[in-house]
């Protein structure tokens, strides 16, 4: 498989560049413009109500005006945007908040036409929200948020997820929230793998609010495979609430007083769950972390590692 | 111009920009038309991609030409081999481009021969390709080398290249080479320089490959990490794009997994985007271009329509098939977790799979392989590790629909608890409930469940005593349990109590159990809860009320599942009140229901009830004329359910009946057979009940010494069966003992001499022939409580010491009992030793029968040794624990009895009269209790608060006991009338005295 793959892109190495490069114009960006009969370049000066207006030419004062409705535009991904998603993906949600935010008010004027960067800039704004778990701003954002000019289903669900699942964290509604995750409505629904983490995610959280911690321990390891630890923000707190559950449960307790000891069982809950504390600090390294290093105080589990001697 | 031709020049010149300068450039100096036509028809090949036509043509020409080009030509006809070099290059045939390109750079160099001011405009490019031709021949130094070449020579306006392409490819040329700095150096320019040079993500992604795959070549985790640290936003690409090279994460995960990175494999499938995010995004994509046919470069990314519907086709298709790249992560993490210890994170993964991939499939064998039958078995395994009850009866009930003929279905029955006890899998129950019970939380509902099925399983297994505190405890914990749990859990814990003959007990529990669900039609149970209370009032002797319960069973439960029993225990009820006709023909109906029924259990019972009560031997002590009507029924037993635990029953019981029917010989052949047979299982019951009666029988026809010869010979037990001969050797010294005593009752002296005689003469051999030494601590321990219950006791002694002495500590108890019963009667040193024993049982049982048994046995040897102080101390530790009821009376008398002969009157008359007065019926215990009890007070003589004066007090209460108590007299033993008999006579020893005044004055008073 190897060699095909590397044969194939070995071929699109070839390719030469596509065009020469076009300098960036922010006020009137470069989008492409499909109607029913013609596709063309064009350069979009402004949308409002139903109408958007653009240019044949960069520099023209020949505006032509049409439908929102009556054709497609792809807006070409603004380096504004660029520079945004770049620090999200690098995990640096504090400053791609702001750089969306900046984004999003540059390109505000066209958030009416679909997959406008203005719109698509605020949701991942609350997206950086979202990760840095804060709730309250999240909600500010959301109570705002017109949602009709994104494209993608998943962000939608997306928001949905932000207002059922995360305004019940932040208001830490959780009998209500337990109950939704059993809804078949959400039980039963198709999602992508970053969302089920969330959801795993808030469940936890909810079955610890309501003192049942074997429950949240569950949720907490759905959270961490939904995505394969990809979420890792979750997946670094669903670890390390793990590890306090383990370490806070009376069992483990007995079993660690019995550990050496005659009395201690193999076959006792509290050394299954003792087992389970040690596995969790030895996966940390392999991906529940994340390149973090683990709180000191969950090491003293390896100390009753038996395969370590 | 038309906008559409304007947009179409924009985005779709890739493909013809590295040959259409070339071909102008060639029109106007070359001379020739030959040469000419070659041009033209070589451009127009490539224009059109035809590739190997066009390659066909440059060859050509090159090969008529080369020879003569730079005279002819001059260096211009470099571009011919250029443009041959490029159609090489795109038809894979790289060593042969290298050539042409090394032709078009050292043969054709501008400014030499030919035309004058001749240039060849790609002598360098030739070398950016020459570099291209070398990455594909996997030439990577010399790739590197012409790349360098090419950067240091060209013409920086003239010579243009793809910045991003140039970096990439020298970077996978030092990643081949296993350069991973240099080559990062490379990679990290073209990524830092993304939009600039206008990167496309699928060349970032080429680069990333082969990075990866040096990294892990050469194991070196901390390097990949930190690269995928800096550059995340450069690796990570929007779903559409990433699910072109998910194949490519997935294997670049598994093999960072097999070289031990499992971070970096992690980190790599992390970058394969969700099936569902992918579908969605290219939608999204979808929407956006529109009517769009074109390639569109936006940014990094390139996007175009066809392979947009073709991705989001294969897409669909895999996700309805189930062919999908999550699918191998998430094995692999559950792998992982498992293997690390964290069986709940495999759990949860499997749990996803089973809820959102159910047609999950993954390529074996070069052919997709459907998962689910192996997720959801481990979905059930691992639930059932992790205790999630409830979970594993979910998906193991939908397992075992899904999937019944499956090779994981038998384990997955196991697993499942409540389905596995429903359908009678009882021992299996026992398996998995027993590890799992104590880890669940409690109270929860899988330990609801698991405890019931426990505490269930256990009952229905015969395993009665282990059953009874799990039933307790699931009634006591879980009365809001589901209601058909409810109930049968009450029944479970009546019933089980029935088992274990705690008659009243269960009694009780049965009548709230049949008050509370009186319904038939919503308590299943209700006919067996009738028979288990019929089967208590008959155990208690409570004749009629169990023939009201029998009664009602078999008329209104027609089909009730165990009625041959049912028949069996009505003719058990009607034999004891008497109805012997009525009897015996509902143990025929029994034994008909039961052999259509093929119940070979009850049917071989009830041939045992009807041999026993056809061949009686006698009726109301006059021979029973008809008791060869018992030979049919026996004959049967033994023709057809000879393998019936009622063997040995029934080869006693049908002893008579065949001695009248002159067949006793046979009978008592079987019954050596069934002695010989049960004898072979160490521990069997009924061994030494069978040589009894066999010894009885035998003894009808023979001699003591005959019976002796007899069983120093017996027929099948070897020399080596030691057990059965040393029992049958106890049974001779035990007719020997019967004959002593009668001889010794009937004053007979010549055979006291004989019998003691040989009473000795059998012991000395039991000694000879039999090594203590070389039995085993169960016939050694039998030896001993036989030999303790003779006329020498102290025989016992040395085989109770024997078994004692041995590591192998079984019957270690029964061995310390009985020692410290030969010893309690001892001196006092025997008896300090005794205690000594019995101390060591009560320290060391975990049964509270053994410890209470060996604490009264305490009580009994200090009482008997005078020692009053350990009597009350240790009576008092025997009383203190209120499970110890057995012996309590005995034990209170025997505590009073110590605080009179210490001097303590007070405490004594205290416990007395609570003897006697909780327990009157009781005349063992409370006729010596009362006696003394009137003998204190009659001595102290008090007056009460209503003047009465204790001698009147304790005459009266006496005479109202000895009142009480001779309704009983006929059912009392010899003993008991005598301790009555000495209460009697004191009562009318205080009658007779002139400080009371006697009940027929008192009564006499009453009436008037």
């Amino acid at each position: 498989m190897t060699k095909s793959l590397f044969s194939t892109l070995a071929l699109l190495s070839l390719i030469s560049p596509l065009a020469a490069q076009v300098k960036e114009n922010v006020e009137t960006p470069q989008v492409l413009i499909m109607t029913d009969d013609d596709s063309f370049k064009a350069w979009i000066v402004n949308a409002a109500g139903r109408e958007l207006r653009y240019t044949e030419t960069e520099k023209s004062t020949d505006y032509v005006d049409a439908r929102i409705s009556a054709v497609n535009v792809y807006f070409l991904e603004p380096s504004a945007f660029s520079e945004a998603m770049g620090l999200y993906r690098s995990r640096n949600y504090k400053e791609a908040h702001a750089a969306f935010k900046a984004c999003a008010d540059l390109y505000q004027k066209f958030e009416e036409v679909p997959g406008n960067y203005s719109t698509l800039a605020t949701f991942y704004q609350m997206e950086c929200s979202r990760k840095l778990e804060d709730l309250t701003t999240l909600e500010a954002e959301m109570s705002t948020f017109i949602a009709d000019s994104l494209l993608n289903n998943q962000h939608k669900v997306q928001l949905e997820i932000n207002k059922v699942f995360w305004d019940a964290v932040r208001t830490k509604a959780w009998e209500r929230l337990i109950a939704i995750s059993e809804d078949p409505d959400w039980a039963e629904r198709k999602l992508a793998g970053s969302q089920r983490a969330q959801l795993s995610y808030c469940v936890a959280l909810a079955y610890e609010g309501v003192k049942k911690p074997l429950k949240a321990l569950n949720a907490y390891n759905g959270t961490f495979v939904a995505d394969f630890a990809a979420s890792e923000v979750l997946t670094n707190k669903a670890a390390l609430a793990c590890l306090r559950i383990l370490k806070n449960h009376e069992d483990v307790a007995l079993a660690i007083k019995l550990f050496g000891t005659e009395e201690y069982s193999d076959n006792s809950n509290g050394a299954f769950l003792l087992r389970e504390g040690i596995a969790l600090v030895k996966l940390w390294d392999k991906s529940l972390g994340g390149g973090n290093k683990l709180p000191d105080e969950y090491k003293f589990f390896l100390k009753y590692d038996k395969k370590e001697g | 111009m038309n906008p559409k031709n304007k947009i179409a020049r924009l985005t779709n010149r890739a493909g013809l920009y590295g040959f259409l300068l070339l071909a102008f450039s060639m029109i106007a100096p070359l001379q020739g038309q030959a040469v000419r036509d070659f041009q033209n028809k070589g451009v127009e090949a490539m224009r059109a991609g035809k590739w190997g036509e066009a390659r066909a043509i440059w060859k050509k020409a090159t090969d008529l030409y080369d020879g003569r080009a730079l005279t002819l030509f001059g260096p211009k006809f470099g571009t011919f081999w250029y443009n041959q070099g490029f159609c090489e290059l795109r038809l894979g045939m790289y060593p042969e481009a290298m050539k042409s390109f090394e032709k078009c750079y050292r043969k054709y160099p501008s400014g030499k021969g030919g035309e004058k001011g001749s240039i060849n405009v790609y002598q360098q490019k030739a070398l950016l390709y020459w570099g291209h031709a070398a990455k594909g021949a996997e030439q990577w130094d010399v790739a590197i080398k012409m790349y360098k070449k090419f950067l240091a020579e060209r013409d920086r306006v003239r010579d243009r290249m793809d910045p991003g392409v140039f970096y990439i490819n020298m970077a996978i040329c030092h990643y081949k080479l296993r350069k991973i700095p240099e080559g990062n150096k490379n990679l990290e320019i073209a990524l830092a320089n993304k939009v600039r040079f206008r990167t496309s993500n699928k060349q970032i992604m080429l680069g990333f490959h082969a990075l990866v795959e040096a990294i892990i070549d050469k194991n070196n985790e901390p390097a990949l990490l930190d690269f995928i640290s800096k550059n995340r936003e450069h690796i990570k690409l929007d779903p559409f794009e990433a699910f072109e090279f998910a194949p490519l994460f997935m294997k670049l995960a598994l093999d960072a997994k097999g070289a031990g990175m499992m971070r970096s494999s992690f980190e790599l499938y992390a970058l394969v985007p969700s099936t569902i995010a992918a579908i969605d995004d290219i939608k999204a994509r979808l929407k956006m271009v529109g009517r769009h046919d074109l390639l569109i470069r936006d940014g990094s990314k390139l996007v175009k329509k066809e392979v947009l519907l073709n991705d989001i086709e294969k897409l669909e298709k895999a996700q309805s098939s189930g062919e999908l790249n999550e699918v191998y992560a998430f094995l692999n993490t559950a792998v992982m977790h498992e293997e690390d210890g964290n069986v709940r994170g495999a759990y949860a993964v499997y749990e996803q799979l089973e809820a959102y991939f159910p047609k999950a499939k993954i390529m074996r064998d070069k052919r997709p392989f459907a998962m689910r039958e192996k997720n959801l078995y481990n979905l059930v395994r691992t639930s059932s590790v992790i205790g999630e009850v409830l979970t594993t009866e979910k998906y193991g009930s939908r397992f075992l629909k899904l999937f019944p003929n499956s090779e994981y279905a038998e384990e997955v029955r196991r697993l499942t608890l409540s389905s596995l006890f429903w359908e009678g899998e009882y021992a299996k129950c026992i398996e998995v409930a027993e590890v799992m019970v104590d880890k669940l939380p409690k109270p929860s509902e899988q330990h609801d469940i698991c405890l019931f099925v426990l505490g269930g399983s256990k009952h229905y297994t015969a395993k009665f005593d282990e059953a009874q505190p799990l039933l307790d405890e699931h009634v006591k914990t879980y009365p809001k349990t589901k209601k058909h749990q409810r109930q049968a859990a009450l029944y479970f814990q009546a019933s089980n109590l029935y088992r274990l003959q705690y008659w009243t007990k269960s009694a009780a529990l049965l009548d709230t159990f049949l008050e509370a669900y009186p319904d038939a039609s919503s308590n299943a149970y209700l006919p067996f809860a009738l028979f288990d209370r019929a089967n208590c009032h008959f155990a208690e002797e409570e004749y009629e009320p169990a023939l009201v319960m029998l009664n009602r069973v078999e008329s209104e439960f027609l089909g009730f599942s165990a009625m041959e029993s049912l028949f069996a225990l009505k003719g058990n009820v009607l034999e004891n009140t008497e109805k012997p006709t009525e009897a015996i023909d509902y143990y025929k109906k029994a034994l008909a229901l039961a052999e259509t029924k093929e119940n070979d259990i009850v049917a071989g019972e009830t041939l045992l009830y009807l041999v026993n009560i056809l061949g009686q031997e006698k009726i109301d002590n006059k021979p029973n004329p008809n008791v060869k009507e018992a030979i049919p029924f026996y004959d049967q037993f033994w023709d057809k359910y000879s393998d019936s635990p009622y063997r040995a029953q029934v080869a006693v019981t049908g002893l008579p009946a065949m001695r009248a029917a002159d067949r006793s010989e046979e009978a008592l052949e079987r019954l050596q057979g069934v002695i010989v047979e049960i004898s072979k299982v160490e521990g069997a019951p009924g061994l030494e009940e069978a040589i009894g009666s066999y010894t009885e029988a035998y003894l009808m026809d023979h001699t003591e010494d005959e019976l002796k010869n007899h069983y120093y010979n017996f027929k099948g037990v070897t020399i080596t069966d030691q057990a059965t001969r040393a029992l049958l050797r106890i049974a001779v010294i035990r007719v020997f003992e019967d004959k002593l005593a009668q001889a010794t009752k009937d004053g007979d002296t010549n055979t006291i001499s004989s019998a003691t005689a040989m009473i000795k003469v059998l012991f000395n051999e039991l000694k000879t022939d039999f090594d203590a030494k070389d039995l085993s601590n169960y016939i050694l321990v039998s030896v001993g409580d036989f030999l303790r219950k003779t006329s020498s006791p102290r025989q016992a002694i040395s085989y109770y010491k024997e078994a004692l002495s041995r590591t192998d500590k079984s019957y270690l108890f029964p061995a310390l009992f009985g020692l410290a019963d030969v010893l309690g009667a001892g001196n006092k040193s025997e008896q300090a030793e005794a205690i000594k024993h019995l101390d060591r049982v009560y320290a060391d049982s975990d049964k509270n029968e053994e410890k209470e048994r060996a604490l009264f046995r305490i009580v009994t040897i200090s009482s008997a040794a005078g020692d009053y102080a350990a009597t009350a101390t240790r009576a008092l530790q025997y009383l203190e624990n209120k499970k110890n009821k057995k012996n309590s009376a005995d034990v209170r008398l025997m505590l009073a009895q110590a605080y009179e002969a210490s001097g303590k009157v007070e405490d004594a008359i205290g416990i007395y009269g609570q003897i006697w007065a909780t327990s009157p019926g009781y005349i063992r215990v409370s006729a010596p209790a009362l006696k003394s009890w009137m003998q204190l007070l009659w001595t102290r003589n008090s007056a009460d608060g209503n003047g009465v004066q204790d001698r009147q007090r304790v005459y009266e209460l006496g005479w109202k006991w000895v009142d009480n108590t001779k309704g009983f007299t006929d059912k009392m033993s010899e003993s008991e009338a005598e301790l009555r008999n000495a209460v009697v006579a004191l009562v009318s020893e205080y009658e007779a005295h002139s400080d009371t005044k006697t009940m027929a004055e008192i009564l006499e008073e009453k009436k008037n």
